[in-house]
């Protein structure tokens, strides 16, 4: 007997989350809950910055790519012009 | 038998619709301090990500300049190429490879990253003009 109430009291424990929650879901769309409106309109705010925040970071890494990549071409480009230059300045009889 | 003492009031049957008005104002004066708590944490979230957001929006329009200038950049050293390509057509094509023409493109590979990009223009027409001339002959 013992034993069962025991184990009747863990499994209301258990429950205790799924209650508190349900009873905070419940008192969240109580209309007479004064911020209601303020916490929605807070949270679609937030939600929409979150989205305007993940864009400008998606621009923010490409861009960083591409500048990345174009350093590289321009390093590249470079190295080339100088090898060239320094070819045709001695097909020419001269030098740098 | 264990038996847990609580706050919450005995229900009889005789007081059963007051126990619930009673337990229910008790969950509501408990749980809506805590929304206040999550209002002020969601305040607090838009605040900070609101700065992060002008942050960001900063260090973009910052790369953005810096991939632009690397953009002029880049396009100047492609015009260079353009007339180093040039001159080493012109000196295969044996069009300078004596006299005062050999003298002005010496002088123009030493100093071609060094001119104006009106005179790398001017350049690269003469340049083009010499080797259209050359192959229309």
């Amino acid at each position: 007997m013992e034993i069962e109430i025991l184990k009747e009291s863990n499994n209301k424990k258990e429950m205790l989350p799924q209650v508190v929650n349900r009873i905070f879901s419940i008192c969240k769309a109580d209309p007479h809950f004064k911020l209601k409106s303020e916490m929605q309109s807070v949270e679609e705010k937030l939600n929409e910055l979150k989205e305007k925040v993940d864009k400008q970071q998606k621009l923010l890494d490409r861009s960083n790519e591409l500048t990345e990549s174009v350093k590289r071409r321009i390093s590249l480009i470079q190295e080339e012009n100088e090898t060239r230059q320094n070819e045709l300045l001695e097909t020419l009889g001269s030098e740098l | 038998m264990i038996i847990e003492r609580t706050k919450i009031p005995d229900v009889v049957s005789e007081n059963i619709d007051q126990s619930k008005i009673i337990l229910a104002d008790n969950i509501i004066s408990n749980v809506y301090p805590l929304f206040d708590e999550l209002y002020q944490d969601r305040l607090g979230n838009y605040s900070s990500l609101t700065i992060k957001y002008k942050k960001i929006k900063t260090e973009v329009k910052n790369s953005k300049q810096n991939l632009e200038s690397l953009m002029l950049k880049l396009n100047r050293i492609k015009k260079e190429a353009k007339l180093l390509d040039r001159i080493d057509k012109l000196i295969n094509s044996g069009l300078i490879n004596d006299g005062s023409l050999k003298h002005e493109n010496i002088i123009l590979l030493k100093i071609y990253n060094k001119l104006s990009d009106e005179k790398l223009d001017f350049h690269l027409r003469n340049t083009l003009k010499m080797i259209s001339k050359r192959f229309s002959e």
